[in-house]
This record gives C-alpha cells, structure tokens and sequence, in this order.
C-alpha cells in the first residue's frame, strides 16, 4: 500500500484512543480536561484581549497581546486538538499548534526578561492598596478641603466685597494719609530746614562765643592794670597776665588757690577784701607803695565787688600809679618853683636895691672909720681933734669893722638867695649848645675837687669818682653852665651827706646812658649815686622844694636843689628825679631830651 | 678911681644907695650931684658941667634909658655908667648905637 503521504494525511495514524486502549474512564478524563482547559485558555484569551482594548494605557501591549492571546489561544488550541486526535488522528494539525505554541511561548519567554524590570517596578497591589488608601484619604481630605474652599470662596466673596469696600475706604484713607504725609513732609521739611538752620546758627553763635570769649581774655589779659578775681572765700578765680607779671605766679597756678598765699603783698588787702563783699561797695588804697627792683613804686588797689544775684567774689585792680605819682611830685615842684620865680622877678629890684644901699652903706662906713689913706677921713679925724690911727684903735677894739663885714656878708647871702630866686623866672635867651656830657661831668668833678667855697665842711679829694659812661653817647643840646651849677650842686650836697654822716669811703658813682625812644631821638640820662646816709621817704619827696633843706641854719639856702630841678625841668624840658633809702645812699637821676622840644 | 676933682652926677631914686654912693665916691674925690629922678638931673645938666654920670633905671618918671638918650641927643658927652638892681635889664639896641664906649 504506498499511499501518498502528507503532513496532513493522517490515513496512517491511528486514533489516539487506540493509545488508551479506549479505557473510557481515562479517555474521557483526559478528553473532558483537554477540552475545559481549551475554554478556560479561550476565555483567558478573551479577557486579555478585552483587557488590552479596554486599557489603553497599559505598558507593552503587544507584551499582553502575545502572553495573552496567542500562548492562550495556541495553548487552548492544542489542547482542544488533544482532544480531537483521540478520536480523529490530525497529528499535523496538531502538531503545527503545538510548534505555534512553542513560538509564541518562546517569544513570551524571551519578552518577558525584557519587560520584567517594569514589572518589578509595578507596585503591588498591597501597597497599591495602601497607597489607593491614602489616596482615597487625601481625596476625602482634598473634597473637605474643597468644600471648606466653596465656602471659604463665598466667605472670601463676601470678604472681597468688603475688602474692595475697604479699599475704596483706603485708598481715600491713603489720598487723605497721602496728602496729610505730604502736608507733614512738608512741615518736617522746613522743621528740618529750620532745626539746620538752629543747628548752624547755634555752631555760629557758640563760635562767637569762643570768640568773644577769647576777646574777653585777651582784653583781660591786654589790661595793663593786674586784675584778681576772689571769691567769697578769698580763692582766686581769675588771674590776668599781668597778675601772673606782678606776683610771678602763673594763672594756672593761682587759680582755686587763697589770694595771700599766692600774693603774699595782699595780706593787707585781705581786709578790704571782707569789707567790699560785706558792704558791697568799692574799697579803694590809692597810691600803696611797695618796693621792686631796689624802688618804691606806687600802686592803686581798687576792690570791686562782683554782685549779680547776690555777691560772688570780688574783683581786685591793680594800677602802678608809679610815673603818675611822680608826675604828681613834679607838677607841684614845678608849681612851686613857678610861683617862686614869678614872685622873686618882682621881688628882686625891690630887695636889691635897698639892699645895694645897705651893703654899699656899710662898705662906704667901714672905709671912712678905717681908711687911714683918704684925705678927707685924716681932715675929720684932726678936726674932731684926734687921727686915723686912734680911730682905728677904737674900731678894733669896738668890733666896729667885723660888724660892717658881718652887715657885708649877710647881706650877700641875701643877695645869694634873691640870684637863686631868679633862677625860677624864666628867662628867654637860652643859649643851648650841643655837649658831650661826659666831659661836662668830667670838668664839674674838677671844679668841685677845687671848691673851697663852703668853708671846707668836706673834702673831695678824698671822695673816690666811679665813672660808667655810656660810649656812643650822643651829643646832648643844652645849656653847659646850667648843667654845671646842677651838677655841682648834686656834688656838693652829696659830698657834705656824706662827710656829716662819717662815710668811711664815700664815693660817687657817675652814670651816663643813651635812652632812644619810638617818637624822637630820645634822652640821655645822668645818673650821680653816693654812698652817703641817704634819705627817709619824706625828706625825698621835699629835696625839690624851694627852701627845704636839711643843713644848718646859714649853711644852705634850700634853693639848691630846687634850682636844679628847675633848670632840668623848665629850661631843658628834661626830668629829674631822685631814688634814695635812708642807709643806701642816694641816686639822682637827670634825663635830657635829645631832640627839639618846644625850647624857648 | 680917683676922680681928681671931676664931677659924677648920681641918678637914683634909692636915698641911701645915692648917699653911699655919694660918700664912696667923696672919699675918692670925686665931685658928686645926687640926683633923685631924670627930671632932677636934666636939670642940674643945665646948670652944672658934669664929667660922667651913673644912672639908674628903673625910675619913676623919666628912667635911665630915655635919660640917656635925652642926654645924647643934646650933644653932650658924658660917659655913662648904667647901674640896676634888675638882673634880666639889657642895654636897649638904640642905646647901644649912641654908645662909642665898650660895654661891660
């Protein structure tokens, strides 16, 4: 029987429940599995297929397609075909849906390493679950929220009405704030202008007042009188420069210090001090004198009380009244020596004359009674029935011709004083000519050395001269002769102090000086100091006055001294004064203007 | 100072410096005229030749310089001496030119 044989002749074959030897029990068994498998892979199939069409979604579909479909549908397939070949042997047929099978599952095999990482990745569905859990959670969270949303909406609806109800309110409130900021910018502006403007006006005016508190000081400080600030328990406060000059204590160290311990010539003053601050009234003590560099000077003290709301202190003035004090002494020599002249040039032709006739009456007297020469006595004599010579005899015993000379000479000594007297009437015809003083004083000390004229009451020889000239000394105009008498007349005074006084090396010391000054040419100065007893503060200020003087009656006439004055003051427009201490000597000191000064 | 028999008229208004005067220069033979005033000796110029005259003058009246020049001015020569008890007295310029003596 050679049959043509195909894949699909299934004439050879026997039926497969051959191999079951058609048992029913098993042929069935395996039949009826076959077949509900079949279904079951056919429903799966149907299901898959479902399930990809209805989850768009899902990831690999072809995955499913081919995992699903086609290993179910093949799968069902062969078996359905298992089935079928008990009875009708289509071993080819089946064959092909088991190679189907095999291809499909072979691809499913292989796909699925491909697609297992994402199904790794896949959630389970517990966690699935528990995520669907708080999903669900959240959404009944989200719909409370929602709904509290809604009505908060309706709230935040209300709410926005109102808040656009506000904010017409504001922003009229903000116009209204706008404007009122503004107004207030504004009024902080010029507030803030005025305030710099305060701010530069008060830095001014702080400078002026460090301004004028510096002026104040040196004001203060420029006076020429010392002023002391104490307070009322007697502290220093203020101290000016010259203070500081005058007690040779700094302001710095004088401030807050008591005003005696700082100035110990206030001692005395401390009592005018209590007496201003109680009776808050000015205490005055003109002309204090004080010694200073080897001379009294003099000074005004002026206490001044400081009341403002009640009494603070005082303040002390000092003023050196020195060269007023002395201008003063020289105003009244002057006056006096003026009044003196004026009196002496009327007096002098009345005294002289009278007095001529007196002294020559007794010249003519003592030359009659014994002139034993003239013809006319020798006739009177004999007529009277004597001579000359008896009558001579007689008037010597008598005394007759020292009483003439006695007549002589007190009348001389009045004519002395008359010459002197004129010296104070001014007189026009100066005749001025330059001198060089130191020679004039050279040539004065040798007409005193020579001067036997004052009945040697000293001797000059034994008075040692100290000469200090300046060298450069300018040629002084003046009247020699007059510097002469004035000269001498210091010389001479000075010589008799100090041979009454018993100095044991009296000596003269001699000074000339060149003293230029701002306005004119200046002044030289001559200076005699002797070494003789000096002289108390009352007798100085008299030495000038006319007929002052401190020898014996008969001795000196006062005018000496007074003379010299004059001629220094009133002829050379010069000073001339006198510095002494009883025990230390004297110093006269005589300067003489070196330019034209209104000379007559 | 022996005026050998001359005359000196005295002028001067002072009694006993013109006596004194007077008797000192007697004694020195001199013949005196003491006169008070100017007027007094320009009178006794008209009766008497005088040699020289003293003349003071500070006078009431006709003083010494007028007196002088009066003199000087009628011709006569006389030599004057000029006495006065002023310090500041100076010899007038006019004086001065009639003057042909050296003034001391």
């Amino acid at each position: 029987m050679m049959k043509e044989v195909s894949f699909f002749t299934y004439d050879n074959f026997m039926p497969h429940g051959m191999c079951y030897a058609w048992q029913a029990d098993v042929l069935w068994t395996s039949v009826i599995s076959d077949l509900v498998t079949a279904l079951a892979y056919y429903s799966v199939t149907a299901a898959v297929i479902i399930f990809v069409k209805k989850r768009t979604d899902l990831p690999y579909p072809w995955f499913f397609i081919l995992a699903g479909s086609v290993i179910f549908l093949a799968c069902g397939t062969t078996h359905l075909l298992s089935a079928v070949v008990i009875w009708e042997p289509i071993y080819g047929v089946s064959a092909v849906a088991k190679a189907i099978t095999a291809i499909s599952s072979l691809a499913t095999g292989v796909a699925i390493w491909y697609v297992l990482p994402f199904f790794l990745a896949f959630p389970s569905p517990a966690l699935l679950e528990k995520k669907n859990i708080a999903l669900l959670q959240s959404l009944i969270n989200l719909e409370a929220i929602q709904r509290q949303l809604e009505l908060s909406s309706a709230e935040l609806e209300q709410a926005k009405e109102q808040a656009e109800q506000k904010s017409t309110e504001l922003f009229q409130l903000s116009q209204t704030l706008e404007t009122k900021v503004q107004q207030r910018t504004h009024a902080l502006e010029s507030s803030n202008d005025l305030l710099s403007k305060e701010v530069a006006d008060h830095k001014q005016a702080r400078k002026q007042l460090q301004q004028l508190r510096n002026y104040l000081r040196n004001i203060i400080d420029s006076m020429p009188s010392t002023l002391i600030g104490v307070d009322l328990d007697g502290m220093v406060t203020q101290w000016n420069t010259e203070a500081a000059k005058a007690s040779g204590v700094s302001a710095k160290n004088a401030q807050g210090r008591s005003l005696p311990q700082v100035f110990p010539r206030f001692v005395s003053v401390m009592e005018g001090v209590r007496q201003s601050i109680q009776s808050r009234r000015q205490v005055s003590y003109p002309k204090q004198p004080h010694q200073r560099g080897g001379e009294t000077r003099y000074e005004d003290v002026t206490i001044y009380p400081l009341v403002a709301n009640g009494i603070e202190g005082v303040v002390i003035r000092l003023d050196d009244v020195t060269e007023q004090v002395r201008m003063e002494e020289t105003m009244i020599q002057s006056e006096k020596m003026l009044s003196v002249g004026g009196l002496a040039a009327g007096m002098a032709h009345e005294i002289n004359n009278p007095l001529a006739g007196m002294m020559q009456t007794a010249n003519v007297m003592k030359n009659r009674l014994s002139g034993l020469q003239i013809e006319a006595n020798q006739k009177a004599a004999q007529a009277a029935g004597t001579d000359m010579a008896a009558i001579h005899a007689f008037m010597e015993a008598r005394g007759i011709l020292r009483m003439a000379t006695a007549i002589n000479e007190s009348g001389r000594r009045l004519a002395d004083i008359v010459d002197n007297m004129l010296n104070f009437a001014r007189k026009g015809d100066a005749s001025f000519s330059s001198q060089n003083l130191a020679e004039l004083l050279d040539k004065t000390v040798e007409l005193a050395t020579t001067d036997y004229d004052l009945k040697k009451q000293y001797d000059f020889k034994n008075i040692e001269i100290i000469r200090d000239y300046a060298e450069d000394l300018p040629l002084v105009p003046c009247e020699p002769a007059k510097i002469q008498q004035v000269l001498l007349n210091i010389l001479r005074n000075g010589a008799q102090a100090m041979q009454q006084a018993g100095v044991l090396q009296p000596c003269f010391t001699l000074r000339t000086q060149h003293q230029p000054d701002k306005s004119d040419q200046g002044w030289v100065c001559i200076e005699v100091e002797d070494n003789g007893p000096g002289m108390d503060e009352t007798t100085r200020k008299r030495v000038f006055e006319p007929f002052f003087t401190t020898k014996p009656v008969g001795v000196g006439t006062g005018l000496g001294l007074s003379v010299s004055y004059f001629i220094i003051t009133e002829n050379h427009h010069g000073e001339m004064r006198v510095t002494s201490e009883p025990g230390r000597g004297s110093r006269f000191i005589i300067r003489l203007p070196l330019g034209n000064r209104e000379m007559r | 100072m022996n005026g050998a028999g001359k005359t000196l008229l005295l002028v001067d208004d002072e009694l006993f410096f013109r006596q004194s005067s007077a008797a000192f220069f007697k004694d020195n033979s001199w013949f005196t005229l003491p006169a008070d005033s100017g007027e007094q000796a320009w009178d006794l110029l008209e009766q008497v030749s005088i040699d020289a005259s003293i003349v003071d003058i500070r006078m009431g009246g006709m003083d010494g310089n007028r007196f002088i020049q009066e003199v000087c001015s009628r011709k006569l020569t006389l030599a004057f001496v000029i006495c006065t008890g002023s310090l500041e007295y100076k010899i007038p310029v006019d004086l001065m030119l009639l003057s042909s003596v050296p003034r001391r």
